[in-house]
């Protein structure tokens, strides 16, 4: 046997030794820095838990990594759970479901948006989230039919603008006509996202039958842009609809006594809908 | 903002400090009320209120609130693009 060949097999070995010390850790964490690991094992430590707990967690963000998925949301949400000092078992659920929803949306993103470049990862999560805020994939695929989005980032959006329609509990196949129609009146990302806001807002509106889904659709048909919907009462933040409140116990600032309210004339029943501003 | 004069710390944390306790203190003006200025780049924001550095508290004046996943809310602060 020559010496280079020796030498080259002491290498081929030491490299393997070297590999099987460091598998453990890097096994434990591939898709997360060491220092990412580090903050996030500190965080259940100071608590009185373990590293080993930490790790269980990061083993989804790898499989998830690993199928092509966005790390980045999974790995966040670990990080908050830590922070809110919820133990890895009530975390792991949680993010499984959302690694569930990031495989969903992938997917649909390849059905869909195949295209998909650069901020595929942002398109594919904001689609994800929008899928845990209760839009399913047949919503997503009626959006892409009807309102042709162009784009994975206008795909994700459509289907966010409709689950805040979602949350409000209106009829998803109205709502999905909306965001439709204003993908198709060229909307950008950020006014469909605010229009999905906005008709949440109006929660109570649209379920008292003051205003309709049907009528805003048919205003963005006819072309009113973004900044025409909706400017005549734009609510204030403090005066949300019940849907938007937090459930869990808040602490709320002491209110100044509240001036009466004068008296308003009632109202002449209205005939129609005048058409240029959708409430 | 939040009221709260028996707090002897308040911190914003979020998605835009990791989450951290410790990086974004508010300031407690004489009446009891915590401030804090935060330059965001566009997009939406998650956030909570963490007082005394343990309780996390839903934002009560948030823009929007998201559930996140633990029975809680977080508030969302939306800044949009400035073209707008």
């Amino acid at each position: 046997m020559s010496g280079p060949l020796i030498g080259r097999r002491v290498i081929a070995a030491l490299v393997v030794a070297l590999c099987g010390v460091a598998w453990p850790e890097m096994s434990a964490a591939q898709s997360v820095s060491a220092s990412e690991r580090e903050a996030l094992v500190r965080l259940r430590v100071d608590r009185g838990g373990r590293a080993e707990e930490v790790d269980a967690l990061l083993r989804q963000v790898d499989e998830a990594a690993a199928k092509g998925l966005p790390a980045a949301p999974l790995t966040n949400k670990i990080r908050e759970g830590l922070a809110k000092g919820y133990d890895p078992q009530r975390i792991e659920p949680v993010v499984r479901q959302m690694a569930t929803h990031l495989a969903t949306a992938d997917q649909l993103m390849r059905e869909m948006a195949p295209s998909a470049g650069v901020g595929r990862d942002a398109s594919v999560t904001l689609l994800a989230e929008s899928l845990g805020g209760g839009v399913t994939p047949g919503d997503v695929r009626e959006l892409g039919r009807s309102g042709k989005p162009a784009s994975a980032d206008g795909l994700a959006s459509a289907a966010k603008g409709l689950s805040f329609i979602r949350d409000a509990k209106l009829p998803a196949a109205e709502g999905t006509a909306v965001i439709a129609e204003a993908v198709r009146q060229g909307f950008r990302s950020h006014e469909v996202l605010d229009l999905g806001r906005e008709i949440k807002r109006r929660e109570r509106d649209y379920l008292a039958g003051r205003a309709n889904l049907r009528a805003l659709r048919e205003a963005i048909a006819r072309g009113d842009r973004p900044e025409q919907l909706f400017r005549d009462s734009r609510p204030a933040a403090v005066e949300r609809p019940a849907a938007t409140r937090p459930e869990a116990p808040v602490e709320r600032p002491e209110r100044p006594g509240r001036p009466e309210a004068p008296q308003r004339p009632e109202r002449p029943e209205r005939t129609e809908p005048t058409g240029t501003r959708a409430r | 903002m939040l009221i709260r004069p028996e707090a002897r710390s308040v911190a914003l944390a979020g998605t835009f400090n990791q989450w951290s306790t410790s990086a974004h203190p508010l300031v407690r003006d004489p009446r009891g009320g915590w401030t804090l200025v935060v330059a965001l780049p566009p997009g939406d924001h998650l956030f909570m209120y963490v007082v005394d550095g343990m309780q996390w508290i839903s934002p009560p004046m948030a823009e929007d609130y998201m559930d996140d996943g633990f029975g809680a809310k977080n508030g969302v602060v939306i800044v949009r693009p400035s073209d707008r």
